[in-house]
């Protein structure tokens, strides 16, 4: 029984140290097969890559607002919240998911821009306020056409 | 190029550890290359605690003033810090066939993940939403802004954040992709501790082959660079890694020196990620029990090396009214769920893309018939090792959301923090096999030997 035990863990080592071997093998093929287009691409380009079209989109808020500003998120995507808030420190990001409670000077008092992503699904009689304003920016993603956003200034 | 100078801050680090390791004087008789190794894991609490007490003194993050005291310890104890010991561990040993295999598929492995550390930006969410974000903001704001906390909603101890805020205060820049490096050294150091430590219990040949099949762990080799490196569950594996294997070498020999370096790597695993906590308190009741048993009640004074900086931080975390962890807020246990929540883990246990078949593995061993002698040695580890599982499924049946979600969010991150300590028992319950009695291994050497012979 003592020697059947230890032949069993044995052979799972044996079997354990098999795969490893191979996947080792596997892995180190896939420097040649997909991480050598990595090498030659700018930062910018990597990042497209790994965040898709919320690079261009986080670049375009990063370049149309002021550094120490407040800006509301109004979107329902939460990839698009944390990873803004990452890309546009110092600016401070916040979150909701929809307008429908807030009115425009409790918006002035607390941020310096909102950010409608996909607004289209906030056309609503109660927004109409918010629309008035005019755009600092608007972005159409390049990939997926459901993906928009509208940044609008809350500056005086 | 920036991954070079990344490169000589992870030196500067390991350094300031060395420091550290030679004042307290352990290690005498160890080599150099396996030093290093536990002196990154003191010198990322060194530098990480160093840029936390300038912040509340209102010392600048000068990169002058954070290299000045380190230079200033090198200078007092300039005479300690070179002494004459070998580099490499194997001067006086004969490699054979086999052993340079497993040395060219381990050093195989870490270029591998080297190089998939430095090839693209963070990616992982945690690492971008959380880690580095932290890291980021302390940067920019060239402190620690107590209301930072507050933003980001999180209390997690910032270790792991100050050590990427160190590399960006002194390379000048955020960059997030060279940073990564720090965070493969975590894997290059699981490997090497792995290595030397086991090399004492079970021989050469073993130790090599079970530091391969660890750092071949496809989870593991993510979280060293590819993919998911950024996040903290590597670093809190190697933290317990460490700590396990010192306090199996202080409760054999009961040397004080032993203890203080315990008790710093303790101190530093319970501010790596909140899971750490627990388990610290968890060692440090062993080490007590220890201390009792042999009555050398001074050994209790190192234990403030540990006690110190943990009182600190939860100090800090309630004068600046830090937000509560979100397990905790509407603290309910929901018994019920039991038998779920061990239903979900266990399938992690089974997953072969993360780990092999590691915990089938890991099960097998524990049944293995073993000696008084390696049993004695084991009971440590898998002790800690259960404590820690037990400790996860306690979060899964207090969490606030889907316990079955959580668990698939989160389950192969917090093995992580197990699986280090579980190879290394494996290869510990290994030596009960004696390769010597089983025939077909005889033919197979015999086999390997005439092959060597033709070249």
């Amino acid at each position: 029984m003592i020697k059947i035990a230890k032949l069993l863990f044995l052979f799972l080592i044996v079997i354990w140290f098999s795969i490893s071997f191979f996947r080792t093998i596997y892995n180190f093929s896939k420097i040649l097969t997909e991480e050598l287009r990595w090498i030659n691409l700018s930062d910018d380009q990597k990042r497209v890559k790994i965040f898709g079209d919320y690079h261009q989109l986080f670049k375009l808020i990063e370049n149309k607002t002021n550094l120490y500003s407040k800006i509301l998120f109004v979107t329902t995507d939460g990839q698009a919240y944390y990873l803004g808030r990452y890309y546009l420190y110092p600016r401070k990001v916040f979150w909701t998911h929809s307008l429908k409670s807030k009115d425009i000077s409790i918006l002035k008092n607390n941020y310096n821009y909102l950010f409608l992503f996909t607004p289209k699904n906030y056309a609503t009689n109660s927004n109409r306020l918010v629309f008035d304003h005019s755009p600092v920016a608007t972005y159409s993603a390049l990939k997926n056409l459901n993906l928009s956003g509208v940044l609008y200034s809350l500056y005086d | 190029m920036i991954e070079l100078q990344v490169l000589l801050i992870i030196l500067a680090i390991v350094f300031i550890g060395y420091l550290f390791i030679r004042v307290i004087n352990v290690f005498e008789k160890r080599c150099l290359a396996e030093i290093i190794f536990y002196a990154y894991g003191v010198g990322v609490g060194a530098v990480a605690f160093q840029l936390f007490t300038y912040s509340r003194l209102g010392i600048s993050w000068n990169p002058l003033l954070l290299i000045g005291p380190w230079l200033l310890i090198v200078l007092i104890f300039r005479n300690k810090i070179f002494p004459k010991q070998s580099i490499l561990p194997f001067q006086k040993v004969k490699l054979r066939y086999f052993d340079k295999i497993m040395i060219v598929l381990i050093l195989s492995l870490i270029f591998f993940v080297a190089f998939e550390s430095i090839i693209r930006p963070v990616q992982a969410w945690d690492g971008w939403s959380s880690w580095l974000m932290k890291a980021k903001i302390y940067y920019m704001d060239g402190k620690i802004n107590p209301s930072s906390f507050l933003y980001l909603d999180s209390e997690y101890p910032l270790t792991i954040s100050l050590m990427s805020t160190f590399i960006y205060i002194m390379i000048g820049q955020v960059n997030d992709r060279a940073v990564l490096l720090s965070f493969f050294m975590f894997y290059f150091s699981i490997g090497a501790v792995t290595f030397f430590s086991l090399k004492n219990y079970v021989g050469l040949t073993r130790s090599l082959i079970f530091t391969f099949l660890l750092l071949s762990l496809q989870n593991i080799i993510r979280h060293g660079g590819r993919f998911e490196a950024g996040q903290a569950d590597l670093a809190l594996g190697y933290y317990i890694l460490v700590s396990g294997i010192l306090l199996m070498d202080f409760i054999k020999n009961y040397n004080i020196k032993t203890l203080i370096l315990l008790n710093l790597f303790l101190g530093i695993t319970s501010m790596i990620k909140n899971e750490g906590l627990p388990y610290s308190l968890f060692v440090e009741v062993l080490i007590i029990y220890h201390i009792i048993k042999i009555r050398k009640y001074n050994y209790l004074l190192p234990l403030f090396l540990w006690l110190i900086p943990l009182l600190d931080w939860q100090l800090f975390k309630i004068i600046n009214r830090l937000p509560v962890n979100y397990l905790f807020r509407n603290f309910y246990i929901h018994t019920g769920r039991i038998l779920d929540v061990i239903l979900t883990i266990s399938k992690e246990f089974i997953n072969l893309k993360n780990w092999n078949i590691l915990w089938l593995v890991f099960i097998a061993s524990i049944f293995l018939p073993l000696s008084t002698k390696i049993r004695s040695v084991l009971r440590y580890l898998y002790i800690l090792i259960f404590f820690q599982l037990i400790m996860y499924l306690f979060i899964f049946l207090i969490t606030p959301v889907d316990a079955t979600v959580h668990i698939n969010n989160v389950i192969d991150r917090l093995l992580i923090h197990i699986a280090p300590s579980s190879v290394f028992s494996i290869a510990i319950a290994s030596t009960n096999l004696n390769l010597k009695n089983y025939f077909i291994l005889q033919k197979l050497k015999y086999s390997l030997r005439r092959f060597q012979s033709l070249f």
